[in-house]
């Protein structure tokens, strides 16, 4: 794919050529937009609302790294509801369950005894309970980092700070998630308990 | 500048665990690596910490991946083309536009300087304009001059034509007066020398007044006679022309507008009188033009200058236009610029 024709294409009105980036980043986005906000719903309509400023706005980007000016985008995105709705991000665990099913890597777990299988859920379930309990910005650094993998350049660029302070803020997260586990490890399998 | 700051404020304890989550990312340099490792190797708790940290991050990185509920493409017909926004594009271009024109104004300013510091100071072509205005200008004075100078003249002649017929006449008078007189009283009575003849015929305009009792030592004959008045009417005109260029410096732009107007010029008129010491002078108008108003009716002011006044000149032109260019590009790209998007 070539992503800076596509988006030159795009930036002069092509709807469709826009259409195949949003095809090829899109579970990228609704993946960071899910861990931020919790649940699946609010996730999507933060997806879309983010691809649709982003298509509004493409004539503002003026070259780089596309990926990161998408994921600020669904950042952004995802603080204005978060800020709209005042509430913290709940988990269920029926939509952890549900994503927990519906994941390709989960399927590939799925041939393991159902007793891993049940263990697996309740990590899983530890650490997004774990995960919402954190401060916004201090759960959008660990997603990104921990979560997606990006390196802590590309963490400062998506949300618009300095490195210091994602090295700050992931270090904080990982302490706060370290504390929480430790919290809750009896109810974790041996393997897992952090101690 | 924050990071260093936000560092002076931590507890050693942030830091360590800012540290220790660093090196788990590989994002310490080689020497802070190699100098942590050596902590690491000696301190058991630092490495329980460590291990701790690694489960969190194996624990994150585990987090299913959410499957894409459905395709977030937009709807062609909905959205299709974007607002057409070619001033964005126009940005780069805007700013060269405005650092090209903020050069080329301060040039246009730095050029009079550089021409009045170097060698040939001065416009030589300004220079030979003042020349010729001035050349120009006292040609028409010393034309005036003359003008004036033959029209008194002119004036002259007739009056000293007719002042030379009335000595004639007189000088025959008195000749045949001194006849009889010397018939009368040949002995007792003077000879009237040519020069106290003629002294008496100055006066003899105005016989019945007694003579001068200096005599004029100039010998006149008709023809002095007839250039007497002339001369002096040359003096008084020639004074009367200096006085009148002296004190109506443009007597050509007034003649000339006097001509435009159809307005005759004032003839001079010359009269002879007679001083209290018997001297002859002239009288009347001094010999100028006399200054008519103008068509509008307001009176013709004196001027030092003969040629108007000249308007602004193409430097001061193109400096304006510059100017003018030079505010619009920055309006211009102020409002290209735009904030930053996404906003922070």
């Amino acid at each position: 794919m070539d992503e800076p024709a596509l988006i030159k294409q795009a930036q002069r009105g092509d709807v469709s050529a826009y259409n195949t980036l949003v095809l090829h980043y899109q579970a990228i986005v609704y993946n960071v937009a899910y861990r931020i906000m919790g649940e699946p719903g609010s996730a999507a309509d933060a997806s879309q609302e983010a691809f649709i400023s982003a298509y509004k706005n493409l004539r503002r980007f003026r070259g780089g790294n596309f990926k990161a000016w998408l994921l600020r985008i669904v950042t952004n995105a995802c603080y204005d509801e978060l800020r709209r709705r005042k509430r913290r991000p709940q988990s269920s665990l029926d939509a952890i369950q549900e994503s927990y099913e519906s994941s390709p890597l989960l399927v590939s777990e799925r041939t393991v005894g159902p007793e891993e299988h049940q263990s697996k859920v309740e990590l899983v379930q530890a650490v997004e309970r774990c995960l919402d309990d954190l401060p916004d910005e201090q759960r959008t650094a660990a997603v990104l980092c921990d979560v997606e993998g990006y390196a802590y350049d590309e963490i400062a660029q998506i949300m618009a700070t300095t490195v210091g302070t994602v090295k700050s803020r992931i270090s904080r997260a990982r302490a706060k998630l370290r504390d929480c586990l430790q919290g809750m490890a009896e109810l974790l399998p041996l393997e897992y308990r952090l101690d | 500048m924050f990071d260093f700051l936000r560092n002076l404020t931590q507890s050693a304890e942030v830091k360590r665990q800012e540290r220790l989550s660093a090196y788990l990312d590989d994002a310490l340099t080689s020497g802070q690596r190699s100098r942590f490792e050596e902590k690491l190797a000696a301190d058991a708790a630092l490495r329980q910490d460590l291990r701790q940290m690694q489960a969190v991050k194996r624990s994150l990185g585990e987090l299913p991946r959410a499957r894409v509920p459905r395709a977030f493409t937009l709807d062609p017909a909905k959205y299709g083309r974007p607002a057409p926004q070619p001033a964005m594009q126009l940005y780069p271009v805007v700013r060269v536009a405005t650092a090209l024109t903020a050069i080329m104004l301060i040039v246009s300013f730095l050029v009079p300087f550089i021409q009045d510091i170097g060698p040939g100071a001065g416009s030589a072509a300004d220079e030979a304009v003042a020349m010729e205005r001035a050349v120009e200008i006292t040609r028409v004075v010393t034309e005036t001059q003359a003008e004036e100078m033959e029209f008194a003249a002119e004036e002259a002649a007739p009056v000293a034509a007719e002042m030379v017929v009335e000595a004639e006449v007189v000088v025959e008078e008195a000749a045949e007066a001194e006849a009889v007189e010397e018939a009368e009283e040949p002995a007792a009575e003077e000879e009237l020398q040519p020069a106290e003849a003629e002294q008496a015929f100055e006066a003899s305009p105005w016989v019945a007044y007694p003579a001068p009792p200096q005599p004029t030592p100039a010998p006149l004959g008709t023809a002095g006679l007839a250039q007497a008045p002339l001369e002096a009417d040359e003096t008084t005109a020639t004074r009367a022309a200096a006085a009148a260029t002296a004190t109506h410096p443009a007597s050509l732009a007034v003649e000339e507008s006097a001509g435009e107007a159809g307005q005759p010029l004032a003839r001079p008129t010359v009269d002879l009188a007679l001083g209290d010491d018997g001297q002859a002078f002239a009288t009347g108008t001094p010999a100028g033009p006399k200054i008519p108003e103008s068509r509008a009716g307001e009176p013709v002011t004196e001027t030092s200058e003969v040629a108007p006044a000249a308007g602004p000149s193409t430097a001061q032109v193109l400096q304006i236009v510059l100017g003018l260019v030079l505010v619009a590009l920055i309006l211009a790209t102020w409002l290209l610029r735009g904030r930053q998007w996404p906003p922070t």
